[in-house]
Protein backbone atom coordinates (compact mmCIF):
# COMPACT_ATOMS: atom_id res chain seq x y z
CA UNK A 1 0.00 0.00 0.00
CA UNK A 2 1.59 3.36 -0.66
CA UNK A 3 1.67 5.57 1.82
CA UNK A 4 -0.17 8.95 1.99
CA UNK A 5 1.34 12.20 -0.17
CA UNK A 6 1.86 14.26 3.00
CA UNK A 7 0.23 17.66 2.63
CA UNK A 8 2.51 20.73 1.35
CA UNK A 9 2.52 23.03 4.18
CA UNK A 10 0.75 25.75 2.88
CA UNK A 11 -2.24 23.14 2.24
CA UNK A 12 -2.36 22.04 5.65
CA UNK A 13 -5.22 23.14 8.35
CA UNK A 14 -4.34 25.45 11.27
CA UNK A 15 -4.51 22.33 13.88
CA UNK A 16 -2.12 19.97 11.47
CA UNK A 17 0.57 23.28 11.18
CA UNK A 18 0.29 24.04 14.75
CA UNK A 19 0.82 20.02 15.77
CA UNK A 20 3.82 20.27 13.35
CA UNK A 21 5.41 23.36 14.51
CA UNK A 22 4.81 22.14 18.26
CA UNK A 23 7.01 19.27 17.66
CA UNK A 24 9.64 20.48 15.39
CA UNK A 25 8.65 18.74 12.45
CA UNK A 26 7.84 22.10 10.87
CA UNK A 27 8.97 25.74 10.95
CA UNK A 28 6.78 28.99 10.91
CA UNK A 29 9.56 30.42 8.16
CA UNK A 30 8.96 27.60 6.13
CA UNK A 31 5.50 27.49 6.30
CA UNK A 32 5.34 31.39 6.07
CA UNK A 33 7.30 31.13 3.04
CA UNK A 34 5.66 28.28 1.36
CA UNK A 35 2.53 30.43 2.08
CA UNK A 36 4.43 33.47 0.54
CA UNK A 37 5.57 31.43 -2.60
CA UNK A 38 2.01 30.82 -3.43
CA UNK A 39 1.17 34.52 -2.83
CA UNK A 40 3.95 35.51 -5.53
CA UNK A 41 2.51 32.66 -8.14
CA UNK A 42 -0.81 33.76 -7.71
CA UNK A 43 -2.01 36.76 -6.39
CA UNK A 44 -1.71 38.74 -9.20
CA UNK A 45 -4.58 37.19 -10.12
CA UNK A 46 -6.94 36.36 -7.20
CA UNK A 47 -5.76 39.89 -5.75
CA UNK A 48 -6.74 38.38 -2.52
CA UNK A 49 -4.24 40.72 -0.54
CA UNK A 50 -4.14 44.57 -1.29
CA UNK A 51 -1.20 45.02 0.97
CA UNK A 52 1.83 42.36 2.05
CA UNK A 53 4.68 43.37 3.65
CA UNK A 54 6.84 39.95 3.30
CA UNK A 55 9.61 40.95 5.20
CA UNK A 56 7.85 41.69 8.08
CA UNK A 57 5.95 38.53 7.90
CA UNK A 58 9.28 36.61 7.65
CA UNK A 59 10.69 38.51 10.35
CA UNK A 60 7.76 37.71 12.97
CA UNK A 61 8.14 33.86 11.45
CA UNK A 62 11.38 33.63 12.89
CA UNK A 63 10.62 34.96 16.06
CA UNK A 64 7.91 32.42 16.50
CA UNK A 65 10.70 29.70 15.74
CA UNK A 66 12.81 31.55 18.11
CA UNK A 67 10.14 31.76 20.37
CA UNK A 68 9.62 27.88 20.30
CA UNK A 69 13.53 27.15 20.07
CA UNK A 70 13.43 28.71 23.85
CA UNK A 71 10.41 26.90 24.89
CA UNK A 72 7.92 29.81 24.57
CA UNK A 73 5.14 28.90 22.98
CA UNK A 74 2.54 31.40 23.17
CA UNK A 75 -0.25 29.26 21.96
CA UNK A 76 -2.66 27.55 19.65
CA UNK A 77 -1.50 29.93 16.68
CA UNK A 78 1.93 29.92 17.11
CA UNK A 79 3.67 30.80 14.05
CA UNK A 80 0.38 30.77 11.99
CA UNK A 81 0.32 32.67 8.79
CA UNK A 82 -3.11 34.52 8.68
CA UNK A 83 -4.76 37.31 6.43
CA UNK A 84 -6.55 40.22 8.09
CA UNK A 85 -9.37 41.94 6.27
CA UNK A 86 -8.55 45.37 5.08
CA UNK A 87 -11.26 47.45 7.21
CA UNK A 88 -9.61 46.22 10.45
CA UNK A 89 -6.86 47.97 11.59
CA UNK A 90 -3.47 47.00 11.77
CA UNK A 91 -0.47 49.17 13.56
CA UNK A 92 1.86 50.36 10.77
CA UNK A 93 0.58 48.60 8.15
CA UNK A 94 -1.85 50.66 4.78
CA UNK A 95 -5.15 49.50 5.99
CA UNK A 96 -7.43 50.93 3.03
CA UNK A 97 -11.04 49.55 3.85
CA UNK A 98 -11.17 49.01 0.18
CA UNK A 99 -11.40 52.19 -0.59
CA UNK A 100 -9.15 54.59 -2.76
CA UNK A 101 -10.08 57.45 -1.05
CA UNK A 102 -8.07 55.89 1.98
CA UNK A 103 -5.60 54.24 0.24
CA UNK A 104 -2.75 55.74 2.36
CA UNK A 105 -4.25 54.72 5.53
CA UNK A 106 -1.72 54.09 8.01
CA UNK A 107 -3.37 53.41 11.61
CA UNK A 108 -1.11 53.52 14.28
CA UNK A 109 -3.24 50.76 16.78
CA UNK A 110 -4.38 47.42 16.19
CA UNK A 111 -7.83 46.36 16.56
CA UNK A 112 -8.19 44.58 19.92
CA UNK A 113 -9.44 40.89 17.42
CA UNK A 114 -5.81 40.82 15.44
CA UNK A 115 -4.13 41.87 18.44
CA UNK A 116 -5.75 38.67 20.07
CA UNK A 117 -4.67 36.41 17.15
CA UNK A 118 -0.92 38.53 17.20
CA UNK A 119 -0.83 37.74 21.00
CA UNK A 120 -1.35 33.47 20.28
CA UNK A 121 1.35 33.33 17.96
CA UNK A 122 -0.16 34.00 14.15
CA UNK A 123 1.98 36.16 11.89
CA UNK A 124 0.32 38.69 9.62
CA UNK A 125 1.16 37.89 5.76
CA UNK A 126 -1.16 41.24 5.10
CA UNK A 127 -4.14 42.64 4.40
CA UNK A 128 -7.44 40.93 2.78
CA UNK A 129 -8.90 42.59 0.03
CA UNK A 130 -13.03 43.24 0.54
CA UNK A 131 -15.88 45.05 -1.55
CA UNK A 132 -15.11 48.62 -1.13
CA UNK A 133 -15.92 49.54 2.57
CA UNK A 134 -17.32 46.18 2.89
CA UNK A 135 -20.65 47.28 1.42
CA UNK A 136 -21.43 44.25 -0.82
CA UNK A 137 -21.03 40.80 -1.35
CA UNK A 138 -19.05 40.03 -4.50
CA UNK A 139 -15.41 41.64 -3.83
CA UNK A 140 -15.49 43.31 -6.98
CA UNK A 141 -13.45 45.87 -6.22
CA UNK A 142 -13.11 48.98 -8.71
CA UNK A 143 -10.12 50.21 -7.10
CA UNK A 144 -8.07 47.20 -6.28
CA UNK A 145 -8.80 44.92 -8.13
CA UNK A 146 -11.75 42.25 -8.56
CA UNK A 147 -11.18 38.64 -6.06
CA UNK A 148 -11.39 35.65 -8.02
CA UNK A 149 -12.24 32.64 -7.02
CA UNK A 150 -9.42 29.90 -7.07
CA UNK A 151 -11.21 26.95 -7.84
CA UNK A 152 -12.78 28.99 -11.15
CA UNK A 153 -11.14 32.38 -11.68
CA UNK A 154 -13.82 33.70 -13.75
CA UNK A 155 -15.90 33.31 -10.41
CA UNK A 156 -16.47 35.85 -7.43
CA UNK A 157 -14.93 34.90 -4.50
CA UNK A 158 -17.96 36.06 -3.03
CA UNK A 159 -17.93 38.73 0.09
CA UNK A 160 -17.19 41.34 1.33
CA UNK A 161 -14.41 39.30 2.77
CA UNK A 162 -13.40 37.98 -0.41
CA UNK A 163 -9.59 38.27 -0.05
CA UNK A 164 -9.35 35.96 2.76
CA UNK A 165 -11.89 33.33 1.86
CA UNK A 166 -9.62 33.12 -1.33
CA UNK A 167 -6.19 33.15 0.34
CA UNK A 168 -7.19 30.40 2.54
CA UNK A 169 -8.54 28.53 -0.58
CA UNK A 170 -5.86 29.02 -2.29
CA UNK A 171 -2.89 28.36 0.27
CA UNK A 172 -2.03 32.43 0.76
CA UNK A 173 -3.15 31.86 4.25
CA UNK A 174 -4.05 29.64 6.67
CA UNK A 175 -6.87 31.21 8.21
CA UNK A 176 -8.06 34.68 8.60
CA UNK A 177 -10.08 37.74 10.19
CA UNK A 178 -13.39 38.45 8.50
CA UNK A 179 -16.18 40.83 8.77
CA UNK A 180 -19.77 39.93 8.64
CA UNK A 181 -23.02 42.73 8.43
CA UNK A 182 -24.93 41.06 6.09
CA UNK A 183 -23.28 37.51 5.63
CA UNK A 184 -19.70 38.75 4.66
CA UNK A 185 -18.18 35.88 6.25
CA UNK A 186 -19.99 33.21 5.29
CA UNK A 187 -21.19 33.99 1.42
CA UNK A 188 -17.08 34.16 0.50
CA UNK A 189 -16.31 31.00 2.81
CA UNK A 190 -19.40 29.34 0.81
CA UNK A 191 -18.42 30.34 -2.34
CA UNK A 192 -14.36 29.11 -1.68
CA UNK A 193 -15.00 25.93 0.18
CA UNK A 194 -13.68 27.30 3.41
CA UNK A 195 -15.55 27.54 6.67
CA UNK A 196 -16.39 30.92 8.36
CA UNK A 197 -18.08 31.99 11.86
CA UNK A 198 -20.46 34.88 12.40
CA UNK A 199 -19.80 34.62 16.14
CA UNK A 200 -22.63 35.72 18.78
CA UNK A 201 -22.98 39.85 18.35
CA UNK A 202 -20.68 40.86 20.86
CA UNK A 203 -18.57 38.17 21.17
CA UNK A 204 -15.53 39.53 19.15
CA UNK A 205 -14.75 43.50 19.64
CA UNK A 206 -15.33 45.45 16.80
CA UNK A 207 -13.45 47.82 17.71
CA UNK A 208 -10.64 49.39 15.55
CA UNK A 209 -13.24 47.85 12.35
CA UNK A 210 -14.34 50.34 10.38
CA UNK A 211 -18.27 50.67 10.45
CA UNK A 212 -20.63 49.30 8.35
CA UNK A 213 -23.85 49.01 10.00
CA UNK A 214 -22.76 48.95 14.12
CA UNK A 215 -26.14 47.23 15.15
CA UNK A 216 -25.35 44.03 12.89
CA UNK A 217 -21.48 44.28 12.33
CA UNK A 218 -19.53 41.09 13.67
CA UNK A 219 -15.52 40.17 13.32
CA UNK A 220 -14.58 36.57 12.92
CA UNK A 221 -13.03 34.16 11.80
CA UNK A 222 -12.45 32.09 8.61
CA UNK A 223 -10.24 28.69 8.22
CA UNK A 224 -9.89 25.18 6.22
CA UNK A 225 -12.16 23.42 8.68
CA UNK A 226 -14.26 23.99 11.84
CA UNK A 227 -11.14 23.43 14.11
CA UNK A 228 -9.21 25.97 12.37
CA UNK A 229 -12.30 28.11 12.78
CA UNK A 230 -12.31 27.24 16.77
CA UNK A 231 -8.79 27.97 17.24
CA UNK A 232 -9.54 31.44 16.26
CA UNK A 233 -12.49 32.22 17.76
CA UNK A 234 -10.60 31.27 20.91
CA UNK A 235 -8.27 33.24 20.53
CA UNK A 236 -10.25 36.57 19.45
CA UNK A 237 -13.39 36.01 21.60
CA UNK A 238 -14.11 38.62 24.49
CA UNK A 239 -14.70 37.82 28.24
CA UNK A 240 -18.78 38.85 26.53
CA UNK A 241 -19.84 42.32 27.59
CA UNK A 242 -22.95 43.96 27.62
CA UNK A 243 -25.92 41.96 26.17
CA UNK A 244 -23.98 38.61 26.21
CA UNK A 245 -22.36 38.92 29.68
CA UNK A 246 -23.81 35.83 30.59
CA UNK A 247 -23.13 33.31 28.10
CA UNK A 248 -18.99 33.53 27.99
CA UNK A 249 -17.19 33.04 24.40
CA UNK A 250 -20.07 30.34 23.36
CA UNK A 251 -21.37 27.96 25.11
CA UNK A 252 -22.16 23.91 24.20
CA UNK A 253 -23.83 21.51 26.38
CA UNK A 254 -20.84 18.75 26.96
CA UNK A 255 -19.81 15.56 24.87
CA UNK A 256 -20.55 16.68 21.37
CA UNK A 257 -19.14 13.59 19.82
CA UNK A 258 -20.91 11.35 21.75
CA UNK A 259 -24.94 12.77 21.57
CA UNK A 260 -27.61 13.46 19.03
CA UNK A 261 -28.09 16.56 18.02
CA UNK A 262 -32.14 18.01 16.79
CA UNK A 263 -31.85 20.19 13.14
CA UNK A 264 -34.58 22.37 12.82
CA UNK A 265 -35.60 22.83 9.29
CA UNK A 266 -38.03 25.50 7.97
CA UNK A 267 -38.98 25.02 4.33
CA UNK A 268 -40.93 28.36 4.01
CA UNK A 269 -37.93 30.65 3.94
CA UNK A 270 -34.57 28.60 4.48
CA UNK A 271 -35.88 26.16 2.00
CA UNK A 272 -37.45 27.95 -0.46
CA UNK A 273 -36.24 29.22 -4.28
CA UNK A 274 -33.16 27.00 -3.97
CA UNK A 275 -31.23 26.60 -7.14
CA UNK A 276 -31.69 22.74 -7.94
CA UNK A 277 -27.80 21.74 -7.88
CA UNK A 278 -27.42 23.67 -4.85
CA UNK A 279 -30.02 21.29 -3.24
CA UNK A 280 -28.94 18.38 -4.15
CA UNK A 281 -25.35 18.97 -2.86
CA UNK A 282 -27.49 19.60 0.31
CA UNK A 283 -29.63 17.26 0.21
CA UNK A 284 -26.97 14.57 -0.29
CA UNK A 285 -25.55 16.38 2.76
CA UNK A 286 -28.57 16.19 4.89
CA UNK A 287 -29.09 12.27 3.58
CA UNK A 288 -25.23 11.74 5.45
CA UNK A 289 -26.63 13.38 8.25
CA UNK A 290 -29.61 11.57 9.28
CA UNK A 291 -27.45 8.56 8.96
CA UNK A 292 -25.56 9.09 11.55
CA UNK A 293 -26.38 11.44 15.19
CA UNK A 294 -29.20 13.94 13.34
CA UNK A 295 -32.29 13.96 14.12
CA UNK A 296 -34.34 16.49 12.05
CA UNK A 297 -37.30 17.99 12.67
CA UNK A 298 -39.74 20.62 10.89
CA UNK A 299 -40.12 23.83 12.13
CA UNK A 300 -41.84 27.37 11.64
CA UNK A 301 -40.77 30.74 12.15
CA UNK A 302 -43.34 33.19 12.40
CA UNK A 303 -42.74 36.45 10.71
CA UNK A 304 -39.71 35.37 8.92
CA UNK A 305 -40.87 36.67 5.71
CA UNK A 306 -40.34 40.36 7.32
CA UNK A 307 -36.30 39.47 7.96
CA UNK A 308 -35.02 40.54 4.23
CA UNK A 309 -37.07 43.86 4.71
CA UNK A 310 -36.45 45.03 8.63
CA UNK A 311 -32.61 44.02 7.80
CA UNK A 312 -32.36 46.11 4.50
CA UNK A 313 -33.91 49.39 6.15
CA UNK A 314 -31.65 49.09 9.23
CA UNK A 315 -28.51 48.21 7.25
CA UNK A 316 -29.01 50.53 5.18
CA UNK A 317 -30.07 53.26 7.35
CA UNK A 318 -27.09 52.31 9.45
CA UNK A 319 -24.85 52.37 6.60
CA UNK A 320 -25.40 55.74 5.21
CA UNK A 321 -25.37 57.15 8.86
CA UNK A 322 -21.65 56.09 9.27
CA UNK A 323 -21.33 57.73 5.30
CA UNK A 324 -23.49 60.86 5.49
CA UNK A 325 -21.10 63.69 5.12
CA UNK A 326 -18.73 62.13 2.23
CA UNK A 327 -21.67 60.82 0.26
CA UNK A 328 -22.44 64.51 0.04
CA UNK A 329 -19.30 66.31 0.08
CA UNK A 330 -17.25 63.66 -2.41
CA UNK A 331 -19.38 60.98 -3.87
CA UNK A 332 -16.69 60.51 -6.52
CA UNK A 333 -15.01 58.56 -4.26
CA UNK A 334 -17.57 55.72 -4.32
CA UNK A 335 -17.49 52.79 -6.86
CA UNK A 336 -21.34 53.05 -8.35
CA UNK A 337 -22.81 50.29 -6.75
CA UNK A 338 -21.67 51.13 -3.41
CA UNK A 339 -22.52 55.39 -4.05
CA UNK A 340 -25.94 53.81 -5.48
CA UNK A 341 -26.09 51.50 -1.74
CA UNK A 342 -25.24 54.88 -0.07
CA UNK A 343 -27.64 56.71 -0.99
CA UNK A 344 -30.83 53.70 -0.61
CA UNK A 345 -30.10 54.65 2.73
CA UNK A 346 -31.85 57.92 2.74
CA UNK A 347 -34.78 56.48 2.32
CA UNK A 348 -36.27 55.27 5.03
CA UNK A 349 -37.78 57.32 7.40
CA UNK A 350 -37.21 57.32 10.93
CA UNK A 351 -40.70 55.74 11.38
CA UNK A 352 -39.40 52.96 9.36
CA UNK A 353 -36.14 52.41 10.85
CA UNK A 354 -38.27 52.14 14.03
CA UNK A 355 -40.61 49.84 12.85
CA UNK A 356 -37.93 47.04 11.56
CA UNK A 357 -36.68 46.79 14.93
CA UNK A 358 -39.79 46.23 16.38
CA UNK A 359 -39.96 43.51 13.66
CA UNK A 360 -36.18 42.29 14.73
CA UNK A 361 -37.92 42.29 18.28
CA UNK A 362 -40.55 40.00 17.09
CA UNK A 363 -38.15 37.67 14.86
CA UNK A 364 -36.17 36.90 17.82
CA UNK A 365 -38.95 36.08 19.86
CA UNK A 366 -40.03 33.50 17.19
CA UNK A 367 -36.06 32.19 16.59
CA UNK A 368 -35.83 32.01 20.72
CA UNK A 369 -38.90 29.88 20.75
CA UNK A 370 -37.45 27.46 17.81
CA UNK A 371 -34.37 27.37 19.79
CA UNK A 372 -36.19 25.71 22.44
CA UNK A 373 -37.03 22.62 20.67
CA UNK A 374 -34.17 22.58 18.27
CA UNK A 375 -29.54 22.63 18.88
CA UNK A 376 -29.77 24.09 15.35
CA UNK A 377 -31.45 25.43 12.03
CA UNK A 378 -29.45 24.55 9.10
CA UNK A 379 -29.66 25.84 5.17
CA UNK A 380 -27.61 26.41 2.17
CA UNK A 381 -25.43 29.39 2.54
CA UNK A 382 -26.14 30.88 -0.58
CA UNK A 383 -29.11 29.68 -3.02
CA UNK A 384 -27.81 29.99 -6.45
CA UNK A 385 -24.37 28.36 -7.75
CA UNK A 386 -20.93 30.55 -7.44
CA UNK A 387 -21.61 33.47 -9.95
CA UNK A 388 -19.61 34.63 -12.42
CA UNK A 389 -17.75 38.07 -11.97
CA UNK A 390 -20.69 40.58 -13.28
CA UNK A 391 -22.92 38.57 -13.11
CA UNK A 392 -26.30 40.28 -12.48
CA UNK A 393 -29.18 37.70 -12.02
CA UNK A 394 -29.46 33.72 -11.92
CA UNK A 395 -31.99 31.30 -12.90
CA UNK A 396 -33.99 29.75 -9.61
CA UNK A 397 -37.61 27.54 -10.50
CA UNK A 398 -37.82 28.98 -14.08
CA UNK A 399 -37.33 32.57 -12.73
CA UNK A 400 -34.30 35.04 -12.94
CA UNK A 401 -33.10 36.42 -9.56
CA UNK A 402 -30.70 39.26 -8.38
CA UNK A 403 -27.65 37.57 -7.81
CA UNK A 404 -26.82 40.17 -4.78
CA UNK A 405 -30.46 39.51 -3.12
CA UNK A 406 -30.14 35.86 -3.64
CA UNK A 407 -27.24 35.89 -2.15
CA UNK A 408 -28.00 37.67 1.05
CA UNK A 409 -31.34 36.17 1.55
CA UNK A 410 -30.11 33.01 3.79
CA UNK A 411 -27.57 34.55 5.74
CA UNK A 412 -29.32 37.86 6.86
CA UNK A 413 -31.50 37.17 9.50
CA UNK A 414 -28.38 35.83 11.67
CA UNK A 415 -27.12 39.17 11.45
CA UNK A 416 -30.51 40.79 12.14
CA UNK A 417 -30.45 38.78 15.60
CA UNK A 418 -27.07 38.45 16.58
CA UNK A 419 -27.86 34.59 16.08
CA UNK A 420 -23.91 32.06 15.62
CA UNK A 421 -24.00 31.16 12.53
CA UNK A 422 -21.38 29.03 10.55
CA UNK A 423 -21.02 28.03 6.90
CA UNK A 424 -18.90 25.11 5.75
CA UNK A 425 -18.61 23.31 2.34
CA UNK A 426 -20.86 20.21 2.04
CA UNK A 427 -20.27 19.61 -1.71
CA UNK A 428 -19.42 20.91 -5.09
CA UNK A 429 -20.83 21.77 -8.60
CA UNK A 430 -18.62 20.61 -10.57
CA UNK A 431 -15.17 22.69 -9.38
CA UNK A 432 -17.54 24.76 -7.39
CA UNK A 433 -17.86 24.37 -3.83
CA UNK A 434 -21.56 24.56 -1.73
CA UNK A 435 -21.58 25.54 1.72
CA UNK A 436 -24.28 24.39 4.37
CA UNK A 437 -25.40 27.03 7.29
CA UNK A 438 -25.25 26.21 10.69
CA UNK A 439 -27.37 28.51 12.72
CA UNK A 440 -27.34 28.49 16.60
CA UNK A 441 -29.27 30.46 19.35
CA UNK A 442 -27.39 33.55 20.70
CA UNK A 443 -24.42 32.99 22.91
CA UNK A 444 -24.06 28.88 21.16
CA UNK A 445 -21.10 29.77 19.06
CA UNK A 446 -19.73 26.18 20.57
CA UNK A 447 -22.50 24.22 19.74
CA UNK A 448 -23.08 25.30 16.12
CA UNK A 449 -19.42 24.23 16.15
CA UNK A 450 -19.44 21.44 17.85
CA UNK A 451 -22.49 20.38 14.88
CA UNK A 452 -20.10 21.96 11.96
CA UNK A 453 -17.22 19.26 13.42
CA UNK A 454 -19.85 16.40 13.15
CA UNK A 455 -21.00 17.54 9.46
CA UNK A 456 -17.63 17.70 8.39
CA UNK A 457 -16.82 14.33 9.96
CA UNK A 458 -20.01 12.62 8.63
CA UNK A 459 -20.34 14.63 5.36
CA UNK A 460 -16.53 15.14 4.16
CA UNK A 461 -14.06 18.33 4.21
CA UNK A 462 -13.37 21.09 2.05
CA UNK A 463 -13.11 20.72 -1.94
CA UNK B 1 -26.85 62.33 -3.86
CA UNK B 2 -29.26 61.30 -6.60
CA UNK B 3 -28.77 64.42 -8.45
CA UNK B 4 -29.50 62.85 -11.97
CA UNK B 5 -32.69 61.29 -13.45
CA UNK B 6 -30.88 57.22 -13.98
CA UNK B 7 -30.36 57.55 -10.20
CA UNK B 8 -33.60 58.84 -9.20
CA UNK B 9 -35.40 56.34 -11.15
CA UNK B 10 -33.17 53.67 -9.29
CA UNK B 11 -33.96 54.74 -5.89
CA UNK B 12 -37.76 54.91 -6.78
CA UNK B 13 -37.38 50.97 -8.18
CA UNK B 14 -34.94 50.22 -5.46
CA UNK B 15 -38.15 51.65 -2.92
CA UNK B 16 -40.88 49.72 -4.73
CA UNK B 17 -39.30 46.67 -4.80
CA UNK B 18 -38.07 47.08 -1.22
CA UNK B 19 -42.01 47.50 -0.03
CA UNK B 20 -42.89 44.22 -1.45
CA UNK B 21 -40.60 42.68 0.23
CA UNK B 22 -43.12 43.15 3.47
CA UNK B 23 -45.00 40.54 4.76
CA UNK B 24 -48.09 42.39 4.52
CA UNK B 25 -47.22 43.92 1.47
CA UNK B 26 -47.95 42.79 -2.21
CA UNK B 27 -45.48 39.47 -2.65
CA UNK B 28 -46.28 38.82 0.48
CA UNK B 29 -45.36 35.55 2.23
CA UNK B 30 -47.52 33.37 3.84
CA UNK B 31 -45.85 34.20 7.21
CA UNK B 32 -48.32 36.38 8.48
CA UNK B 33 -48.78 40.48 8.81
CA UNK B 34 -46.44 42.14 11.46
CA UNK B 35 -48.69 43.77 14.02
CA UNK B 36 -47.67 47.42 14.75
CA UNK B 37 -49.74 48.34 17.13
CA UNK B 38 -48.01 46.06 19.85
CA UNK B 39 -45.31 47.87 22.05
CA UNK B 40 -41.83 45.96 21.64
CA UNK B 41 -39.04 47.10 23.67
CA UNK B 42 -36.63 48.76 20.79
CA UNK B 43 -32.99 47.62 22.31
CA UNK B 44 -30.79 45.70 20.24
CA UNK B 45 -30.65 42.57 22.95
CA UNK B 46 -29.43 39.26 21.06
CA UNK B 47 -30.01 37.47 24.41
CA UNK B 48 -33.75 38.30 24.09
CA UNK B 49 -33.35 39.46 27.38
CA UNK B 50 -35.41 42.53 29.06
Amino acid sequence: MTPPVPLAPHALSIDEAAARIENGELTSLDLTRAVLDVCARRDDELRAYITRDDEVALAQAARADSEMAAGRRLGPLHGIPVGIKDNLDVANMRTTLGSAAHADRVPSTTAPAVQRLIDAGAVVIGKNNLHEFALGVTSENPHFGDVRNPHDTSRIAGGSSGGGAAAIAAGMALGALGTDTSGSIRIPASCCGVTGLKPTYGLVSTEGCFPEAWSLDHVGPMARTVSGVRLLLDAIAERATGETADSGPGQSDGAPHGRRFTVGINDEFYFSGIDQSVQSVVDAAMTSMRADRFDFVDVEIPYIGDAEYALTIIDTAETTTVHRRDIVERPEIYGDDVRFLIECGFLPTAVDYLEAQQMRSVLRKSFARVFDCVDVLISPTIPIPVPELGQKSAPVEGTQVDVVEAMMRLVGPANLLGLPALSLPVGTIGDLPVGLQIIGAAGNDRLVLDVGEVVEQVVGSAP
Amino acid sequence: MADNHDDKAALDEYWRALQAKRADGPGASDSGSFDTTTPMALTFDPQGRR
